[in-house]
């Protein structure tokens, strides 16, 4: 397999990226993007990864994250004369409007914790994202969304303990939370088994001796405001389901033969494996294979240690990655500094 | 050496080589300082050998481990802290919200600068956006909880982190555009949240490296040189600090020789 050999993979509803970061998750799903829209497809390309490199790749505007943007492809690619992307940044405040919309929970814009976590680095981001992702699904105008994840492990681990969130939706769990919102003498049997067995009761009394009383309060009204709007939460959970689904997913682990932590993607692939499945690639990006001279003869020893060097470590990145069993692809490193040329080059290996 | 900190971060992208320079840099500065090496994630047989031999200290600390020894300090029973850590209910809290786990954790080092005033912490940190997450929770936690005991630990690591002379945050990068302006971002993003010392480390400069660039080169290499030129031209005044790049595949290795390089950090 060498680089820039055309692909052809089939497109689905959903094409998720992720990988460490550096190795040009977003400027390849971008040129995903870039290739299908100009093959009459109708995209949304989302980043959920908080740092949004694609606003530097389709110059976006900051000011607009959380809407969606029309992208001409000529902004992109200056020869392509008809045809546009949708783009979105995500931006956790937005969703947050748009579950208030849907579900009328008002207290959610008041409450001074949700308001803190749903900043873009406030930890709340992944839920939300969530949220976002499954309503564009729902609302079935594009032929597919393309997934610019936040680097590493740490979106595979979210969609991971996405099961565990259905604690929060749990009936007996939130009774349990009104209870303590409004302590009440009709208290069920169930309800002291749950209050018993989670432990919260206990724990909140802690909490309380840490915090002070206004934090418990706050915190016992964000559990409930966030439950008055579970139907919205426990769909959005479902978006995993998709993500294992043949029919509506493809999976893509981007790697860089420059990168110096090749086990990453291997802990990657152990993370999502309860995901992939056979319409799962890895792309090795960066590939300096047909970039290398046929002789070293004419070189010094100096400049001949460090193409060596950069031939055996990329040597080493593709063997090792053959060993995970699934199909490795390799994207030739583009030598511009243009965003724009990056990813008009790379849509050429699709 | 005056001028040796008492706590470094070492932060950036995956694979930017934070491991690499947190451990040449714990190496070399154990020459002359006794040093305590700490990381979320495991550095691997081989690196933690070479730092023990050093006569670095290690600590590997998860965020798991980092909350329930700080929660049963804080409650003075380890049985108490393991039972609550293990209560659905907060392991649900801790997956949902990781600012609270990453909090901890940076309670957790800056204590152990604190309680030892003659020793160097090295914290090979989390990645970018948590990174951001960890110091940004330090603001947003205050505010959520207004009073307490918890505010007080929050305003003790916030004094000590923001003090030059206690702590200096390293954000490695490497020399390609993009990677150098999300080195930058996330500069900017750091020193705007608090008066943190903040530079920029570009790893793998091949500028930097070894190569005469009057003889002839490969073209690829060639590329590669002018483009990294370009950059540097644009954001001479970031990029100070530069390292070179290691024509090496053994880890080891390149620790060895990048530890003398490492000088020009402190």
């Amino acid at each position: 397999m060498t680089a820039n050999e055309k692909q052809n993979i089939p497109s689905k509803r959903i094409e998720l990226f992720c990988g460490t970061g550096g190795v040009g998750k977003t400027t390849i799903a971008t040129s995903r993007a870039l290739h299908l829209a100009k093959s009459g497809k109708k995209i949304l390309l989302v980043t959920i990864d908080p740092s949004k490199r694609l606003k530097e790749v389709l110059g976006l505007n900051e000011e607009n994250a959380g809407d969606v943007e029309t992208i001409f492809l000529n902004r992109i690619d200056q020869s392509i004369k008809s045809g546009s992307l949708d783009a979105l940044l995500m931006n956790p405040k937005s969703t947050i409007k748009y579950i208030v919309e849907k579900t009328k929970a008002k207290d959610m814009l008041e409450n001074q914790i949700i308001k803190i976590l749903a900043k873009p680095y406030g930890g709340m981001s992944e839920i939300l994202s969530i949220v976002e992702l499954k309503r564009h699904l729902n609302e079935n105008k594009y032929d597919s969304i393309i997934l610019d994840t936040p680097p590493g492990k740490h979106f595979i681990d979210f969609l991971n303990s996405c099961k565990k969130i259905n604690i929060f939706f749990d009936n007996s769990f939130i009774e349990m939370f009104k209870y303590l919102k409004k302590p009440t003498t009709n208290i069920s049997k169930s309800l002291i088994g749950t209050l018993i067995s989670s432990g919260a009761k206990k724990i909140l009394g802690y909490l309380e001796n840490f915090t002070g009383k206004s934090f418990v309060e706050q915190f016992i009204d964000a559990v409930y405001t966030i439950h008055t709007s579970k139907e919205i939460f426990i769909d959005a959970v479902t978006f995993s389901e998709h993500l294992k689904d043949l029919s509506t997913s493809n999976w893509f682990l981007v790697t860089s033969a420059e990168h110096n932590k090749p086990t990453e993607t291997h802990d990657l692939k152990v993370g999502a494996q309860e995901f992939l499945h056979k319409d799962s690639f890895i792309i090795l990006n960066k590939s300096v294979q047909t970039h290398l001279p046929h002789s070293c003869d004419q070189y010094s020893s100096n400049v001949n240690k460090v193409i060596n060097s950069i031939i055996e470590k990329e040597k080493c990145v593709y063997n090792d990655l053959l060993t995970s069993g699934i199909k490795t692809i390799r994207f030739q490193d583009i030598l511009d500094s243009s965003p724009q040329v990056h990813v008009t080059e790379l849509s050429k290996n699709w | 050496m005056c001028s040796v900190k008492r706590l470094y971060f070492i932060t950036g992208k995956g694979g930017v080589g934070k491991t690499t320079i947190a451990s040449s840099l714990a190496i070399n500065l154990a020459e002359h300082s006794n040093v305590i090496y700490v990381a979320t994630d495991d550095p691997g047989k081989e690196i933690k050998n070479l730092l023990k031999s050093s006569g670095a200290e290690l600590s590997i600390l998860s965020l798991m481990d980092s909350t329930r020894e700080y929660l049963a300090r804080k409650i003075k029973s380890e049985v108490i802290a393991s039972w609550v850590l293990k209560a659905p209910i907060f392991k649900t809290i801790f997956d949902m919200v990781p600012g609270f786990g990453l909090l901890i954790l940076l309670g957790h080092v800056t204590e152990l600068a604190i309680n030892n005033p003659d020793k160097v912490i090295i914290f090979d940190a989390p990645s970018s956006g948590h990174m951001i997450t960890m110091f940004e929770s330090l603001a947003n936690f205050k505010k959520i909880l207004g009073q307490g005991i918890l505010v007080k630990d929050i305003d003790t690591i916030s004094n000590f982190i923001t003090s030059n002379d206690n702590s200096q945050i390293f954000v490695v990068t490497l020399p390609t555009m993009m990677a150098i302006n999300e080195g930058i971002e996330l500069k900017d993003a750091l020193e705007r949240l608090n008066n943190f010392q903040v530079e920029i480390i570009l790893n793998n400069s091949m500028n930097c490296a070894e190569i005469d660039q009057s003889a002839p080169l490969p073209d690829f290499l060639k590329t590669k040189l002018d483009l990294e030129t370009d950059i540097l031209n644009q954001h001479s005044e970031s990029l100070s600090k530069k390292l070179a790049y290691i024509p090496e595949l053994n880890q080891v290795t390149i620790i060895g020789q990048l530890m003398p390089l490492t000088t020009q950090l402190v």
